[in-house]
């Protein structure tokens, strides 16, 4: 079951698989996994005027 | 006019922190486990009820090893403190598992604060106390205790009463002797022993009474405030036996096993001040000083962390004295086994030009998706987080073997955080779709029963099961926490009434009759089940308009559908075992503003 609040999957909590029936339809992509955070730093450009 | 222009590219990468928290329910009595779940998303602690009070902590640690249930042992930068309340009862906590960097062994781990005693503090072990060291005797070769004993309990005779002790009689023991009566005023000590005759004694009656006195083994020596009081004694561990050592007390005696049943009660009354157990190389293994936790005394081991209390839970907390409060201690009170979080992480460095993105193999499975996602702040593990206009898709096939992927680092604008995101396809199911729970199975929403104020479900009930469980007037459960105590929907007396029932917030359905609601619910067709604003409806009519007011429950209890928690329980983790089995459509819980807590779709994932 998808949970489109939290964007969770949850499955059974016992024993083997759950069974389904239907039509698939619309396609949703739930994050696998993911990086840790990265913070990128630039400096940009710096302009003297005399 | 002279312009000069300057062009300074500095580059750095910094780990961030975010911890995203949600409550949840409760905590276990001192140094048991707390049950672990996780997800790609999220680590979940499950802990039961009274363990934990106002000065309790909840942490999530890693490493690259596993460090144990000592607290202290994981590193400051690898701690991640709950930041909501600690409820006293059961509940559940969430942890945002992003935090946990790829290949770690994390723990939860569960502490309180104590305040040491320090010099002339002691923790006075009374009637019927007895303080468990959890440290078996054949692993201790030295030790040092200061006690003062006042006074013993005795029951029987040709016994003792233990002063300290893994077993009475033919083992390890300090302790009170009498073949009948009362016992004289010696303390004998037995070492190594297995013939029940005592290596020798030391007598502290007269004077020596209410004496604060040191009692030391080593170099197969005994001495009693630095006096030699027995000699000669055997080498090696101070018993034989794989027993634990307890202070004012010991397991029965002749004992080769752990203890069943009742402890005798023959304590031995003395303040402690300190005890000090050596392995074989003269290391401590325990060192145990006394401080005072949550108003009681207890004696907190430095070297584990842990906080060792009365063991004898039907005569209170220990009481103590002496010393100034001192330095606070964050003491280990409950762990969870040690997880390994899965290695599907994907790694991120930065190469000219590009942001390489690392991603083993097994982590993904097609169809996937990889995203480089950006913002001024960081959003966390889900792509659908993050600003759309924020988001790039990697323009090209994503597989499940080990690879490498290169995104344009000149996509990223300056001061930006940014992650690279997987993202697994799923197929909701259209139409009348629906996932089938089945015999011994159930799915947790971890939604707590007292957080649910309106609910909608729509399922298709089939059968139930029955026998698995146990005890009289049992439940089996299509949805709920704790069919006796809060709320549930499901069947009773094995269905064999052809109807089902519902409890609301307790023992009845609080709808101005002490029974429990009844409806028919038959097994041809899909029904749904409403309950908002103080009403249940059953297939769009009501059938109850006089709900208490609140939340559906009242316990900090996870919702299950499919099947409940052990009727009468109310620590989550044991289940009832009888399982309503039914097609499941969709599922909604509100809260008491009307905002979903959850909203359940079915849907295909991985062939499931």
């Amino acid at each position: 079951m998808y949970d489109s609040v939290s964007g969770n999957i949850l499955h059974n909590s016992g024993s083997g698989s759950l069974t389904y029936d239907g039509m698939p339809g619309e396609s949703v992509g739930i994050a696998a996994s993911a990086s840790v955070p990265i913070l990128l730093m630039r400096r940009g450009f710096i302009v003297y005027v005399r | 006019m002279k312009r000069v222009l300057s062009r300074m590219a500095l580059r750095a990468c910094a780990l961030f922190a975010v911890a995203v928290v949600m409550a949840g329910a409760k905590l276990q009595a001192a140094v048991q486990p707390i049950s672990l779940s996780y997800t790609n998303n999220m680590i979940v602690a499950a802990v039961s009820a009274g363990a934990l009070d106002s000065t309790s902590k909840l942490w999530l640690v890693w490493d690259s090893v596993d460090r144990g249930s000592d607290f202290s042992a994981w590193s400051v930068e690898n701690r991640i403190q709950y930041a909501g309340d600690i409820p006293s009862a059961d509940s559940t906590y969430v942890f945002d598992r992003s935090r946990v960097p790829a290949g770690s062994v994390f723990r939860v781990i569960a502490t309180k604060m104590a305040r040491s005693l320090g010099e002339g503090g002691y923790v006075y072990a009374g009637a019927n106390q007895y303080i468990d060291t959890g440290i078996k005797a054949n692993t201790i070769y030295g030790l040092y205790i200061k006690f003062m004993y006042s006074a013993n309990d005795w029951s029987g005779s040709n016994t003792y009463a233990l002063l300290i002790a893994n077993e009475g009689n033919q083992d390890f023991a300090v302790g009170r002797y009498a073949a009948s009566g009362e016992p004289d005023g010696k303390f004998y000590v037995k070492h190594r022993n297995t013939t029940g005759t005592p290596n020798g004694y030391f007598d502290i009656s007269g004077s020596g009474l209410g004496q604060v006195h040191e009692f030391a083994i080593a170099n197969q020596t005994a001495t009693l405030d630095g006096v030699t009081v027995v000699s000669e004694l055997d080498a090696g561990a101070i018993g034989q036996k794989n027993l634990r050592v307890w202070l004012s007390n010991g397991y029965p005696d002749n004992t080769m096993t752990e203890p069943t049943g009742t402890i005798p009660e023959r304590c031995c009354h003395a303040r402690w001040y300190a005890v000090r157990f050596d392995d074989e190389n003269g290391d401590p293994i325990l060192n145990l000083v006394p401080a005072v936790w949550s108003g009681a005394g207890i004696l907190f081991d430095t070297i584990s962390g842990r906080c060792l209390a009365n063991a004898n839970a039907a005569t209170g907390d220990l009481t103590w004295g002496g010393g100034e409060l001192g330095d606070a201690i964050e003491g280990s009170d409950s762990t969870s086994a040690a997880s390994d979080s899965a290695a599907n992480e994907i790694t991120v460095s930065i190469v000219p030009h590009w942001v390489e993105v690392g991603v083993p193999a097994g982590a993904l499975t097609s169809p996937s998706e990889l995203w480089m996602v950006w913002d001024s702040e960081d959003h966390g593990r889900r792509l659908e987080d993050w600003p759309v206009a924020n988001r790039v898709k990697y323009d090209g096939e994503v597989s499940s073997a080990a690879a490498t992927y290169r995104f344009e680092k000149g996509l990223l604008p300056f001061r930006c955080v940014f992650r690279i995101i997987a993202t697994e396809l799923f197929s909701l199911l259209s139409g009348d779709g629906y996932i089938y729970v089945g015999a011994n199975q159930y799915i947790n929403t971890g939604v707590n029963a007292n957080a649910i104020y309106g609910l909608s479900i729509k399922f298709q009930y089939s059968a139930n099961d029955w026998n698995q469980g146990s005890g009289g007037n049992a439940w089996s459960s299509l949805i709920g926490d704790d069919p006796t105590y809060d709320f549930t929907i499901g069947r009773k007396a094995n269905g064999s009434d052809g109807q089902f029932y519902m409890r609301y917030r307790g023992v009845s359905v609080k709808s101005g009759t002490t029974a429990d609601l009844a409806f028919t619910v038959d097994t041809s067709a899909p029904h749904v089940i409403t309950i908002a604003n103080q009403t249940l409806t059953l297939d769009g009519a009501t059938a109850v308009a006089t709900l208490e007011e609140g939340s559906i429950g009242t316990q900090a209890i996870p919702v299950l559908l499919g099947c409940s928690w052990a009727e009468h329980s109310t620590v989550p983790g044991t289940l009832s075992q009888r399982y309503c089995h039914a097609k499941w459509y969709s599922v909604r819980f509100d809260d008491a503003d009307g905002n979903a807590l959850l909203n359940l779709k079915p849907a295909v994932w991985k062939g499931e």
